[in-house]
């Protein structure tokens, strides 16, 4: 079954961070076969879709989508009651106003001044985020509801700490961006159904020129396209208030009405626009960490180089049979073995000139015979035979002894290597080769005279 | 099965304790092979098969010691006519002598010829040349079979030459082959040669040479994975426990300080664990000895300049790191003001990032990590140690791991010592790469573009790692 391509979920990283510590537990052995056999079945191009195909595999489910209903269900919530809040609130600001009148000033310092500085901080909050670096962290955030119900453990809000920062902007944006909805929309409402009218007047000593030039900088960037939605100089010097002043029939009430297009052009473009443009930067921003992510955490490339990689294996597939040494040498042995004798220091040669010396082991089996019989046919009580020590006895030597009859003592004399001695290892070799020797008794000993 | 279809073997062949089992655990990398220092360990033919997704490139067989050489080769001149018959006879002498318990081992170990495999003749280099091995030399050029001889200098390289000279005669190519300090490469070259005793086994054995050579990449890529997993948690790990009201910090700070204590011991292990798993270690630990690594060693501070930087070295790593970081703000402050700071913003932040740096070396030298007391709403107060803001902590833990990597790789599967970790580990660090990993430790301290630096440490890790293998290192 071949897994259909598809977009990652944030819960494709929750199950992909558990399976990789269970991971942990496993011999890589066993991880090598089993990632190794997901591979050959999800054959992609694209790392991602090859690892999120390896998940649903290990998992055993659509990985992620248990998450997704209940991130939908929170973002629901949220996304109404941020749209019923904007409403609400400029209903609450222009509802409160003292007999219709909406001061134009302080309408901009909350919903277009507060909102852009509000939209400048989650700016750079979301280039932070961009980065890598790590922001501060907004308790009272709205959108931290929804970022603690999708992300309930800590421990993995803190190794995810970029994704679940862009996941708190990326909501927050969107919160924000459905409170200014909101906003505009009862804007537009209540001026529909309610006569409003739009002043302006300061405690400061504000001319009118400098709420002329105010104005027509916050309206430049649709001057040109939409000139309607300027504020005309004599709409500024006729709406201008002051609250001793009880009588407005100096104020003309087109004068009064002409600022609502002004209005709702700066909170399209200076609160809503932001707004907007923030979240689809966040959006893509958490799409792409977390693409980042889940290639990047902490055992996904091993897992990938598993499912490419073949699985190797270059032991023997049968476990070791315990090996039984010593055994083997049921037989006996005797003398010059293999030319031993010619290997010695002279000394030591001449100190065994006493002896009857008889060569075996290095010529064919018949020489061997021959020394054999020459042997028994001494019928000698203790047998002395020279052997190499460095070498391993064999069982070619034991075979001979075998056939030595009537002899009661064997002492095998290990020659060593001129200036070397012999190892402990070997030694024990030799001892236990004698052990085996069917002697009355036998040892072992240097053949420079020293006892093994 | 046609000669094409048959899959390349070799027996690995001479007498006992010559090395026949070290060279096989070596080139099978396989641990469970019964190696002993008592001669005639080896009494059964066993298989190592080389599996790539289930296919069998080849397979090496370890056989028993050959120990009756001239009594099987007299049996065979007194049963052979001519030179032509020589291969049959060795056969036929297997089929008189299948169930003889005297030439058990010498059945044992010519099996496998007859069947097909190639002869790797093993001899200890560190023994004289005998003329009582021309015995076995000659029964093996009586199989027929495309042979080759590799001289194992078990104790030293004194024969070698002798050995050569010697092998020379009876094998037409004759390779050195120390089974317990091959580097990798060596073995790598060794199965290369084996593909070349016959034509039709080259394109097997080059092709099971580039499959262990990748496969090789990958345990160094997961090594690198392992240990930059162990040093992250290592800087950032932190314990905490929450006190009830007016209750003493003390005893908690004790067992807060045991519990962080055993658990990064625990993950240092368990990165051994996964280091030797990858290297196909199964028996490492049960081996004769095992490893002498002490896990309190992590924790003894005494040490810590054995396996991390010495003072000098992490004040000059930490300052440089500082004063680049502090420059980087600095900079950013002079773009700001358009270059009317005449750059004294880079000057004087990096002043400020080398010497803070350079503060926190020495401030936090002693400690591993810092306790924090603070409330929590419903009474009491949450006594927290951690993360690490030791700056030698990450050293320490990048130098045991880099080092128990790199004996790990360099070790056979032949070798049963003791893998002992007591030289400096980080002495072959630069100046460039300490600054670097200072800056990199020091981000993921504060938790800066983690997932990059981390991404980071990965590459020059696994840079480090291959570098073992005598290939460059990168990053």
């Amino acid at each position: 079954m071949r897994c259909q391509p598809r977009r990652p979920l944030l819960g494709d990283l929750l199950h992909l961070r558990q399976q990789l510590a269970a991971d942990r537990a496993q011999a890589p052995e066993t991880l090598r076969e089993r990632d190794h056999a997901i591979g050959q079945q999800c054959r992609h191009s694209d790392k991602l879709q090859s690892l999120l195909c390896w998940l649903q595999r290990v998992r055993g489910e659509e990985a992620g989508s248990i998450y997704r209903a209940q991130e939908k269900h929170w973002a629901l919530l949220l996304r109404v009651l941020a749209l019923l809040l904007g409403a609400a609130g400029m209903a609450g600001f222009l509802l409160a106003s003292e007999r219709a009148l909406v001061n134009v000033l302080l309408f901009l310092l909350i919903f277009v001044v507060a909102q852009l500085l509000f939209c400048l901080l989650a700016a750079w909050m979301t280039v932070s985020a961009l980065r890598g670096m790590p922001g501060p962290a907004v308790s009272l955030a709205p959108a931290r509801l929804i970022v603690q119900r999708v992300l309930p453990d800590g421990q993995f809000q803190r190794e995810a700490g970029v994704l679940s920062r862009l996941l708190l902007l990326r909501y927050g944006q969107e919160i924000a961006a459905l409170f200014a909805l909101g906003a505009v929309l009862a804007f537009l409402v209540l001026l529909a159904v309610l006569d409003f009218s739009f002043v302006w007047g300061s405690t400061f000593a504000i001319s009118d020129e400098v709420v002329r030039t105010l104005t027509g900088a916050l309206s430049a960037p649709w001057s040109l396209v939409f000139p309607a939605a300027s504020v005309p100089p004599e709409v500024i010097s006729g709406t201008r208030f002051h609250p001793a002043q009880l009588d407005l029939g100096a104020m003309a009430a087109a004068s009064r009405r002409g600022w609502w297009p002004f209005l709702f052009a700066c909170l399209l473009f200076y609160t809503l626009l932001p707004r907007l443009l923030l979240w689809l930067l966040c959006l893509w921003g958490y799409r792409r960490q977390l693409h980042a992510s889940l290639l990047a955490w902490p055992g996904v490339s091993s897992v990938l180089a598993r499912m490419r990689a073949p699985v190797v294996d270059t032991r023997a597939a049968d476990r070791p049979v315990p090996p039984v040494v010593g055994d083997g040498f049921a037989a006996a042995a005797l003398l010059d073995w293999a030319g031993t004798l010619a290997s010695v220091e002279p000394r030591l040669r001449a100190a065994l000139a006493g002896h009857t010396v008889h060569a075996a082991g290095l010529g064919s089996p018949a020489d061997d015979v021959a020394a054999i019989d020459a042997v028994n046919a001494l019928g000698p009580e203790q047998l002395l035979v020279a052997v190499r020590g460095w070498e391993p006895p064999m069982a070619d030597l034991a075979d001979v002894l075998g056939e030595i009859a009537g002899v009661r003592e064997c002492t095998l004399l290990l020659a060593a290597l001129p200036g070397r001695e012999l190892s402990d290892t070997r030694l024990a070799d030799w001892q236990r080769f004698a052990a085996g020797l069917p002697f009355t008794r036998s040892r072992v000993q240097l053949l420079d005279g020293s006892a093994a | 099965m046609s000669r094409r279809e048959q899959v390349p073997s070799f027996a690995v062949v001479g007498r006992p304790n010559k090395g026949k089992s070290s060279v096989v655990a070596t080139l099978a990398r396989d641990d469970s092979v019964h190696i002993a220092a008592a001669a005639g360990s080896t009494r059964e033919v066993r298989r190592f098969p080389m599996r790539v997704d289930g296919e069998t490139l080849y397979e090496l067989v370890d056989t028993p010691g050959i120990q009756r050489a001239r009594q099987v080769l007299a049996w065979l001149r007194e049963h052979c006519a001519d030179a032509a018959q020589r291969p049959a006879t060795v056969r036929e002498f297997l089929r008189q002598h299948r169930d003889d318990p005297q030439y058990r081992d010498e059945v044992q170990a010519l099996g496998p010829l007859l069947e097909g495999a190639g002869i790797i003749y093993v001899v200890d280099g560190s023994v004289p040349f005998g003329a009582d091995y021309e015995a076995e030399m000659e029964i093996l050029r009586w199989t027929g079979r495309p042979s080759l001889a590799l001289v194992n200098p078990i104790e030293s390289h004194d024969f070698v030459a002798q050995w050569e000279a010697g092998l020379g005669q009876y094998f037409q190519t004759v390779r050195v082959f120390d089974a317990h300090r091959a580097e990798y490469r060596k073995q790598l070259d060794l199965l290369t040669l084996f593909g070349h005793l016959d034509p039709e086994w080259q394109q097997p054995l080059q092709r099971a040479v580039d499959v262990l050579q990748a496969d090789r990449q990958r345990q160094h890529a997961e090594a690198a994975e392992a240990i930059a997993g162990l040093i992250v948690e290592g800087i950032t790990y932190s314990v905490s426990q929450s006190l009830p009201e007016g209750a003493p910090a003390e005893p908690v700070k004790i067992l807060l300080f045991q519990r962080y204590q055993r658990h990064l011991i625990r993950r240092e292990q368990a990165c051994r664990d996964q280091v030797e798993a990858l290297f196909y270690y199964r028996d490492l630990k049960t081996a004769e000895a095992g490893i002498d690594f002490a896990e309190e060693e992590l924790f003894a501070r005494e040490n810590w300049y054995l396996w991390g930087l010495s003072r000098r070295q992490l004040l000059l790593a930490a300052g440089a790191a500082g004063g680049l970081a502090g420059g980087g703000a600095g900079a950013a402050i002079d773009g700001l003001t358009a270059g009317l700071s005449h750059g004294l913003g880079t000057v004087l932040g990096g002043i400020g990032g080398a010497v803070a740096s350079a503060r926190g070396v020495l401030r936090h030298s002693e400690d591993i990590a810092r306790w924090k007391l603070s409330g929590i709403p419903s009474g009491g107060q949450r006594l927290v140690f951690g993360p690490s803001r030791n700056l030698n902590f990450p050293f320490v833990l990048l130098g045991r791991a880099l080092q128990h990597h790199r004996l790990v790789c360099e070790r056979t599967h032949a070798v049963r010592g003791v893998m002992k970790l007591d030289t400096p580990a980080l002495g072959w660090l630069d100046d460039a790469g300490r600054r670097k990993l200072a800056l990199i430790f020091e981000d993921l301290r504060r938790e800066r573009k983690k997932a990059q630096r981390r991404a980071e440490l990965v590459v020059l890790v696994a840079g480090w790692c291959r570098a073992v293998d005598g290939e460059a290192a990168e990053g």
